[in-house]
């Protein structure tokens, strides 16, 4: 399969772009450049297996994707229109035989993305170079393969594959930790020798017996002291989020290995925003295909094909959620408040329903808001803070849930809180659990422990014993994990030739 | 305020407002308040289409006044 030969733009597709072009920079969209190549079903098909990025490391899992993909175009399941690359310029790949309408709205499509790409703050920490630093992990990788067998680097790459999620999607905003501590900063230590300044309140001489009492004084010194012994102790001193990051610093890896581990932790960073913005960043798109579309891309001929192709994407099959949908009709919904003014206390605090129906300042502040939302929102605030109940009833939302009676998932409530809260509990952590590392020494005997804080969705057990093989084969001692399973506190272990479920009545967990 | 210092409510007509294919009839005092009742319609009944509505000039509307 050639990846390599892609078609230059025809010069009809070429005059296509540049009119697109103008009309997305005329609304105020700004994209790095972009860069369209022209493949067939079969090259696209192999790219999104790959990502996107054709110069990605080989790995198997990357064909049975292909495989996927290919069988499912084929059957006419399923269709790519285009593929679009964060990077600095943008990639975008359009299907050749795609019709001339379809191109035009692909291409309007691409510079929403590209926009959002370039401005949304989630991406402000990606790699623009990635498609440069995809075939360079290419190359490491394949190096690797040469020298020590396809083998073995498939197999690390599958077990390091596995534990992609474990990685702290917010690290890149925030600072964790204070890094390593000054080593002539001794005034901590200082504090822990039991200066009696240390926790005294202010007082006068002749109460100062009183208001400090010295044994409670006492008291509190040894209680600051043991936790301090017991910090310092404790490995991880901070139960550590980025487990993958823990692992190359921790484990016993080859130099390889840490190698490919971090190629992995890497991309996976990198392609983390992706998931954390999904409803916004189609919705945002949709949104701009739409707007150029319809005032300006289409030719009368074009709108049947149009109206066809744009009804597909944004279907909404009953329980289930289109991120295209959404995201369009909470960014539409959001324009048309700002527009008519429906915000603010005024608004907020007015209780005659039909007023706030017919609400209307004339504001005009809509495109200004919705291009204010793509900046700092990503899917989590941007369902908190615009889904409203009058929203939920003009979509039809509602939540369904798994009836234990009737062995069947129903519908179980058009509550608008319950619709939210089920929507951004899906959404949280991009809806995998939430794992730390607590400790790297347990019992002493260099066991990994691994807490996972139970927010009301167990573990798939048949996962995490995986999942605990791979980490396993890179840990090289046994390693655990603490969780809940059927409201009972549990640990499941693996000592590198059986797992084993411990489990205690939920009363543990707290101790 | 006494009754006869009262200024004359403005007489209310009927104008007909045409853009493109969006014709509306409004009862306005004047052409100009005419233009700013269909404004404001068109804009609530299509939303999508707000800033352009908005963006339009004055001359782009045909204003007829009925009857």
């Amino acid at each position: 399969m050639a990846l390599h030969s892609f078609t230059p733009l025809t010069e009809e597709l070429r005059n296509i772009q540049r009119e697109i072009e103008a009309y997305a920079k005329k609304y105020g969209l700004d994209f790095f450049p972009t860069i369209f190549e022209l493949v067939d079903h079969d090259q696209l098909n192999a790219i999104a297996a790959y990502g996107g990025f054709p110069t990605r490391y080989p790995h198997w899992r990357f064909g049975m994707e292909y495989e996927q993909l290919s069988k499912g175009y084929s059957y006419g399941l399923q269709k790519i229109y285009e593929l679009v690359i964060n990077n600095n310029p943008c990639y975008a790949y359009l299907m050749k035989s795609n019709e001339l309408t379809d191109q035009k709205l692909v291409m309007a499509h691409v510079y929403g993305h590209c926009d959002f790409f370039k401005n949304n703050q989630w991406f402000s920490q990606t790699n623009r170079k990635m498609m440069d630093e995809m075939a360079n992990h290419g190359n490491r990788i394949r190096r690797y393969m040469d020298r020590f067998g396809v083998e073995e680097v498939e197999t690390f790459i599958d077990a390091c594959l596995s534990l992609e999620d474990l990685i702290d999607i917010y690290s890149p905003f925030i600072k964790r930790d204070e890094g390593p501590a000054n080593r002539y900063d001794f005034s901590s230590a200082a504090e822990g020798d039991g200066d009696d300044a240390d926790g005294k309140f202010k007082a006068k001489q002749y109460m100062d017996r009183f208001i400090n009492p010295p044994d409670v004084l006492k008291a509190e010194q040894d209680a600051r002291r043991e936790e301090l012994q017991a910090q310092e102790e404790r490995f991880p001193a901070k139960p550590r989020r980025d487990v993958v990051q823990f692992l190359i610093e921790h484990a016993p890896l080859k130099p390889w290995q840490a190698d490919v581990l971090s190629i992995i932790r890497d991309e996976a960073y990198y392609f983390a925003p992706q998931g954390q913005t999904k409803i916004m960043n189609e919705g945002w798109a949709t949104y701009w295909h739409s707007t150029i579309m319809t005032r300006h891309g289409l030719e009368p001929a074009d709108v049947i094909n149009y109206a066809d192709h744009t009804a597909g994407t944004l279907a909404t099959q009953p329980g289930r959620l289109n991120p295209y949908k959404l995201g369009l009709e909470l960014f539409r919904d959001i324009e048309d408040r700002w527009n008519r003014g429906k915000f603010g206390k005024e608004f907020e605090e007015c209780d005659d329903w039909r007023k706030q129906e017919q609400w209307n300042t004339e504001a005009g502040l809509g495109r200004e808001k919705i291009f204010e939302v793509r900046q700092v929102h990503n899917d989590i605030t941007f369902i908190d803070t615009f889904l409203t109940p009058e929203f939920c009833r003009r979509q039809n939302l509602f939540s369904f849930a798994y009836n234990k009676r009737s062995d069947y998932y129903e519908l179980e409530s058009r509550e608008f809180q319950q619709i939210k809260q089920r929507l951004l509990f899906g959404l949280t952590n991009r809806g995998r659990p939430h794992i730390y590392v607590r400790d790297a020494n347990h019992k002493n005997r260099g066991e990994l422990y691994l807490e996972h804080r139970f927010e009301g969705v167990e573990l798939d057990l048949a996962y995490a014993k995986d999942t605990l093989s791979n980490l396993y084969a890179l840990w090289r001692r046994p390693v655990h994990i603490e969780s809940q399973l059927e409201e009972e506190f549990c640990i499941v272990s693996y000592d590198g030739t059986e797992h084993q479920v411990t489990k205690e009545k939920s009363t543990a967990a707290a101790n | 305020m006494n009754a006869n210092n009262r200024q004359p409510e403005p007489q209310q007509r009927k104008y007909e407002v045409q853009v493109g294919h969006h014709c509306l009839v409004v009862e306005a005092a004047s052409e100009a308040e005419a233009l700013r009742i269909a404004r404001r319609k068109l804009g609530m009944d299509l939303p999508r289409l707000w800033d352009q509505i908005y963006d339009m000039q004055d001359t782009d509307f045909d204003i007829r006044q009925l009857g």
